[in-house]
């Protein structure tokens, strides 16, 4: 874990940066109590992908489904509201000359989606929570 | 004393020893659904096959009062025995006895078969079921971890060493596996980890299981260290049986040849329909893999890791060959850095124990983005790049579809040595797409024409202009880049052949004193 101070436009951010490992590129959005106390900073601010993050993403029941890999929507397969069961399509990112589906790990409602056919997003991008 | 008593107090002794840390521990053991250290020898062995070494061994400890209590054995039964006929050296950790920890005169049993299997050149399984170092021991317990240690790097490449674990394996105890070739682990049961969660907590305040941080699951999906999983321990034996059976006993041998009764000229026609029409569908490739191997029989190496490449180990004419294959259906069948580590270090194991190699390729390229730039994918990859370049087995590669760039020339390709390589009328062998290509060779042309509708026409043009002269396998066919292009369904026969012909292969690196890959 890294932390760094960063400028944006004359406001300043302190900015907890965790190792990307390549499995997982977005940070666990359940806080955990950080065990070294770091000095003290003017303000914390967590960095959020452009996309808003689900709020129901960090009640802990909720599974966020991310991106694996760069790409744009091709095709949503759920909506809101609807049950989805493990290995159901959840959507198509047309990526690397390829229309990848996506199919659902978990079982589940769908709670929020968060991107439109079209959109471009990026490895890690929450694409949609599932409430568990 | 009497010939007779003498006898009757080693058959007493051998019972005693059999009984590792008594029958109490045994019951535990037994009630936590895991099998004892000498029932697992037992399975994983040919039936009755099984000699045993320092059976009388006990530890030589006196601190804190360990001269008290010792067991025969001291927690690891060693030996040799046969696997489908063939010989080989095990050892398994006693968990009955101080939670299998190891010491000092344990770990010299341990030794002992590492260097008896070395010097015989047979495959070597370790069953892992311990706490860790004998605290009691101090210092000798990890004079024992390190020997251990040095004899897994020294027979790493010479013979097969197998890692089972069936139990915690934690601490420095974990780089014993990591060291060798393969890692089985059991669902529930087993786990590996550095550090424990205890110690996760104090540092990084992070609040996990062992489970969590280091159970089957977490190691055979997101690490990639386990390269197998079982449901329970029978099963997991199986499965090394099984594995070995793919395998040669050491460097010098090659794999052995298992009579086949599947017709090598077998037509699968379905592959002649598997490609999808639109090249921007998926599809599985492991319908491919089971379409020309022998008897559809395919053991897959770590499955449910880094799932865009497709590795493990089949038979195609009797001969054992390791299977190599990009998977559209997983993130496009991309190469990224998981992808690259896995493959690159099967690739080597394959090239290190004579098994040639069949690679089957379908792939767009390698995934671009900051994760994969900042996590190295230029170092990984070329672990991928230097393994088959290195490789001298034979190499046979069918291009299935795609197979583009750094990716097309990693893949096996003619120029990285491969012996025979062959193109379905499907494949698509170019340094970009076509959508890429037009962007960057007429983007300018085109814009200079303001009418949108235009543009696009002149795109659809262009693109169509690119794909037939480059997306084709006739275009790499042309200057000898691929040696035939091939009907799919006879691509078991072709496959073959090839094999059979590059069964005398001669084909050594220049003299080094050992290379410099970039790790």
């Amino acid at each position: 874990m890294k932390e760094y101070r960063i400028k944006v436009n004359g406001t300043s951010y302190h900015v907890v940066v965790e190792d990307v490992n390549g499995v997982s590129a977005v940070t666990d959005v359940t806080p955990t109590q950080a065990p070294i106390t770091p000095p003290p900073a003017p303000e914390v601010v967590v960095a959020q992908p452009t996309a808003p993050t689900p709020p129901a993403a960090s009640t802990g029941e909720g599974f966020a489904v991310k991106s694996p890999l760069p790409g744009t929507i091709f095709e949503m397969c759920v909506q809101v509201g609807q049950k989805v069961t493990v290995g159901q399509k959840l959507l198509v990112i047309d990526a690397m000359k390829m229309e990848n589906n996506l199919v659902s790990e978990k079982a589940g409602t769908i709670s929020s989606i968060n991107v439109n056919k079209g959109d471009s997003v990026v490895e890690g991008d929450v694409l949609m929570v599932i409430d568990l | 004393m009497a010939m007779q008593d003498k006898i009757k107090e080693l058959l007493d002794r051998r019972v005693e020893a059999r009984l590792g840390g008594g029958e109490k521990r045994i019951e535990k053991q037994h009630s936590q659904g895991k099998y004892t250290a000498r029932e697992r020898v037992a399975m994983l062995l040919d039936e009755g096959s099984f000699e045993e070494f320092g059976m009388f061994v006990t530890h030589r400890s006196t601190n804190f009062g360990m001269e008290k209590e010792s067991y025969l054995s001291d927690g690891v039964v060693t030996g040799y025995g046969t696997i489908d006929g063939r010989l080989v050296y095990v050892f398994a950790q006693d968990f009955t006895v101080f939670g299998g920890s190891l010491s000092e005169t344990n770990a010299l049993k341990i030794c002992n078969v590492l260097d008896l299997a070395m010097k015989m050149g047979a495959p070597v399984i370790g069953i892992n079921d311990s706490g860790g170092a004998r605290i009691q021991e101090g210092v000798n317990s990890l004079a024992g971890y390190a020997s251990i240690f040095q004899r897994n790097i020294l027979a790493s490449g010479v013979v097969p060493q197998i890692s089972v674990i069936f139990g915690p394996c934690a601490g420095g105890a974990v780089y014993s596996p990591a060291l060798t070739d393969f890692i089985m682990m059991a669902k529930n049961s087993s786990y590996m980890f550095l550090t424990g969660p205890k110690v996760v907590k104090t540092v990084t305040g992070e609040d996990v299981t062992t489970e969590s941080l280091g159970g089957a699951e977490v190691h055979s999906t997101r690490s990639g260290v386990a390269h197998f999983v079982a449901e329970n321990e029978k099963e997991g034996l199986a499965t090394i049986r099984r594995l070995l059976s793919y395998l040669p006993s050491n460097n010098m041998e090659t794999a052995p040849e298992m009579p086949n009764n599947d017709p090598i000229e077998r037509y699968d026609n379905k592959l002649n329909d598997i490609i999808p029409d639109n090249p921007n569908k998926p599809y599985d490739v492991k319908d491919v893999i089971l379409g020309i191997v022998d008897n559809r029989e395919f053991l897959e190496v770590a499955p449910a890791y880094a799932k865009n490449l497709v590795i493990g180990f089949a038979r195609m004419g009797g001969m054992s060959v390791g299977v190599v294959a990009n998977q559209p259906s997983y993130l496009a069948g991309v190469l990224d850095i998981n992808a690259s580590r896995k493959g690159a270090r099967f690739v080597r194991f394959c090239d290190a124990f004579n098994i040639p190699l069949v690679t089957l390729v379908d792939v767009p390229g390698f995934l671009p983005g900051t994760g994969q730039e900042y996590g190295g994918i230029i170092v990984q990859g070329a672990k991928m790049l230097y393994a088959y370049g290195e490789a001298t087995v034979p190499k046979v590669t069918v291009t299935l579809r795609k197979s583009y760039g750094g990716s097309h020339i990693v893949m096996s390709c003619k120029q990285l040595r491969g012996d025979i390589n062959y193109a379905w009328p499907t494949a698509e062998i170019a340094v970009m797409g076509a959508e890429g290509a037009v962007e960057v060779l007429y983007s300018k042309e085109i814009k200079a024409n303001a009418d949108p509708e235009k543009q696009a026409e002149a795109y659809a043009e262009k693109k169509k202009e690119y794909n037939d002269l480059f997306c084709n396998p006739y275009n790499a066919a042309k200057y000898g880049y691929i040696d035939d292009v091939i009907e799919p369904r006879n691509t078991r026969y072709r496959v073959i052949k090839a094999l059979q012909s590059l069964q005398t292969k001669r084909l050594e690196n220049p003299p080094k004193k050992h290379d410099n890959l970039p790790l």
